[in-house]
């Protein structure tokens, strides 16, 4: 009889064990900015630009878990994959770019945070001030597992989305019609949406993040098949979640023609129309989509940070043998919390630089990670073909043309 | 340049123009390769690696270089060299330069910033070890001044192991290898730093005695992680070896079925706590 009868086990229960990464990696993606993203996508064009959620998904399940697979098979987190191949210089620059671009994006989280909670009445100066802490205990405090389940919990909250979109009692057909059936208005306005939904899909923390965790998690490479399962999931549940959010604003506020600037705006503005819960429970999802990339974003660029410096550190390991991953995660999280709540810090300018920014450097990460993926020296047997990095580079090409774009379209007002 | 201290770093190595035995420029220096199981103590730079514009690139012996002071390396004869790597070779600037390493003495997982040189009185370079921390990416980055001179943080050759594919895999067929000297207590502390597929097949290459004794003085969620990711037959020889009444509780464990609780062991304590500090035995 073998010694380790119980290797196999169960299936189901092994994909519970490896679940973690592509959803969370995943859904942080529908973060406020997200949320607002696709709250103009449906407020402004009803369910025309659903299809548009069907190919951000394409492109989320592709590099993440290209990301995931690179993690998993050399187990090192992508900065630090960036050092090894292209030097310290390269790795410098991408480094520098992703810690500035997530400090700005963090800020956008914890903004979200203060509208969410000052739909409910609550000041801004006690919300974000309790976000800030209560996310750096649950990472300070927190074993890997315990983190890892607190961050899953905290996803759930997404369901307030599903159930605000029933509640908006939507035209199904349409819906299904707009998904499947692609139509393009050709106006500015239609075209800057669909390219922001796509080019912001693929952040680059999100990329990082992804591999970092895997890695982190200790996933092996018999795990990868299941944490394909992974990465698929989290991110059609993703496009799941953005189409509902969609459909929400298409069934309400498309409808009787009113216009949104952000997704408080929305919370606010379904109240009426969908009913009081349906508002309450899109506030809340804004809310709880906040906490999560608001603590996820100062992981990745912890892990980031630690993989450059040549100090890889990881959530299980204390304060005193993890310095830099804790103070980066600590200064991250101080910095963001301050500018949101700084009376006269130009927040607006910020956000949009970062979104910019965010978009630059996705570019060369792409390309970088093709490059790695291609690597034989790096990668052994998973190394990418002829046919793997074709469907890579016409997904970069894809989602360049959709930076360029709203880089045109935002210029050009 | 050859640093004050008397040490070169192959980061001011590579990137030098390589000139012919005429004078004319064949290309740029992009690595340097060294044999890990060669007789001697130390490991000597064998070949140089030379790119060329739009021509293969060169690989030539070492003992084709004449001279390498004034910031060039001039050759005395450029009978360039087979592109192949022996099996016991590394190319120091793909293999280890910008990897991580686990030092087996200072019982850390770094990441290499320069590769430390120097220069016998027979012409040869050899290997002295790797810089790890900040300082060496700080002067790469041309921040010298703010950044301590080499030599603050040092791994010696005889101290580390590499965790790039090939290094990893060469230092384990080379019986010389740190790997293949430590006792079980430090092989413990360096199994827990790597990859668990890493750990397994380190612990494979030792015979199954020593290797049972490292399982024991591992953490017992590593042993645990290890000794799954192995075949069934390696992990039930070191099991076996161990004394009978630790065997038992180790079939038990690992008879558990591991699929879900079991697994969240193997993810945990990625890079351990350092209650396990071992002290080295005097000499």
């Amino acid at each position: 009889m073998s010694l380790l009868t119980g290797r196999r086990g169960t299936r189901f229960a092994a994909l519970l064990a490896v679940v973690g990464p592509g959803l969370l990696a995943g859904l942080s993606d529908d973060d406020p900015a997200g949320i607002t993203t696709y709250s103009v996508l449906g407020a402004d064009h009803g369910y025309q630009l659903l299809w548009v959620l069907l190919l951000s998904t394409v492109a989320l399940v592709i590099f993440h878990g290209l990301a995931a697979r690179m993690g998993v098979v050399t187990g090192q987190g992508l900065i630090g994959l960036v050092r090894q191949r292209y030097g310290v210089a390269v790795g410098g620059a991408v480094l520098a770019a992703l810690v500035v671009a997530n400090i700005g994006t963090t800020c956008a989280e914890f903004a979200g945070i203060a509208a969410g909670f000052e739909i409910f009445g609550i000041s801004r100066y006690i919300s974000v001030p309790a976000a800030a802490v209560i996310v750096s205990l649950l990472v300070l405090r927190g074993s890997f597992h315990r983190v890892e389940r607190m961050l899953l919990l905290l996803s759930t909250v997404f369901l307030a989305y599903i159930v605000s979109g029933f509640m908006a009692h939507p035209d199904w057909g349409a819906a299904l019609h707009g998904t499947l059936v692609p139509t393009m208005p050709m106006t500015g306005e239609a075209i800057a949406i669909v390219t922001a939904t796509l080019g912001t899909t693929l952040a680059p923390w999100g990329l990082s993040f992804m591999q970092s965790y895997a890695v982190d998690k200790k996933l092996r490479i018999e795990d990868l098949k299941l944490e394909r399962i992974d990465v698929i999931t989290g991110a059609v549940l993703t496009g799941v979640i953005g189409f509902f959010v969609v459909v929400a604003c298409a069934a309400t506020l498309h409808r009787d023609g009113l216009h949104i600037a952000d997704a408080a705006d929305a919370a606010v503005a379904l109240q009426p129309l969908a009913g009081k819960a349906a508002g309450t429970l899109f506030a809340v999802g804004l809310i709880g989509a906040a906490f999560l990339a608001a603590s996820i974003l100062p992981l990745s660029t912890a892990y980031s940070v630690c993989e450059y410096v040549g100090v890889e550190a990881a959530i299980d390991d204390p304060y005193r043998d993890a310095r830099t991953f804790y103070l980066t995660y600590g200064i991250v999280t101080a910095i963001s919390a301050t500018i949101v709540l700084a009376p006269n810090a130009p927040l607006v300018t910020i956000l949009v630089g970062t979104q910019v920014l965010n978009a630059v450097l996705l570019v060369p990460l792409l390309l970088a990670m093709v490059g790695l993926a291609r690597d034989r020296d790096l990668m052994g047997s998973f190394v990418t073909g002829r046919a793997g990095t074709l469907v890579y580079a016409v997904t970069t090409v894809v989602v360049v043309v959709c930076v360029v774009t709203l880089g045109i379209t935002t210029l050009l007002g | 340049m050859r640093h004050a201290c008397g040490v070169l770093l192959l980061t001011r190595l590579t990137g030098r123009n390589v000139l012919g035995p005429d004078g004319r420029v064949l290309g740029r220096l992009a690595d340097l390769t060294v044999r890990l199981n060669r007789g001697s103590e130390s490991h000597l730079v064998e070949r140089l690696v030379v790119t060329r514009r739009h021509a293969a690139e060169l690989v030539l012996p070492w003992t084709a270089v004449a001279n390498f002071h004034s910031g060039q390396v001039v050759l005395g004869a450029d009978d360039a060299a087979a592109h192949e790597l022996e099996p016991d070779e590394i190319l120091l600037g793909r293999d280890v330069l910008d990897t991580q390493i686990v030092d087996v003495v200072g019982q850390r997982l770094a990441r290499v910033a320069d590769v430390l040189l120097a220069r016998r009185p027979d012409s040869r370079l050899e290997c002295l070890g790797v810089e790890v921390g900040f300082s060496g990416v700080l002067r790469r980055l041309g921040l010298g001044r703010i950044a301590p001179a080499p030599g603050e943080d040092v791994v010696a050759w005889s101290d580390l192991h590499l965790t790039s594919d090939r290094g990893h895999l060469v230092q384990l067929a080379t019986a010389r290898a740190a790997v293949h000297q430590l006792d079980a207590r430090s092989l413990a502390a360096l199994v827990s730093r790597v990859d668990t597929d890493a750990a397994a097949e380190i612990l494979s290459s030792r015979e199954p005695g020593m290797a049972a004794e490292a399982v024991r003085a591992s953490h017992p969620d590593v042993g645990e992680r290890m000794l799954r990711a192995m075949p069934d037959v390696a992990a039930a020889r070191i099991v076996d070896a161990m004394p009978t009444e630790h065997a038992a509780p180790w079939r038990q464990r690992l008879a558990d079925n591991p699929a879900l609780f079991g697994r969240r062991v193997l993810r945990s304590r990625v890079w351990p706590h350092r209650r396990h500090l071992i002290r080295r035995p005097p000499p």
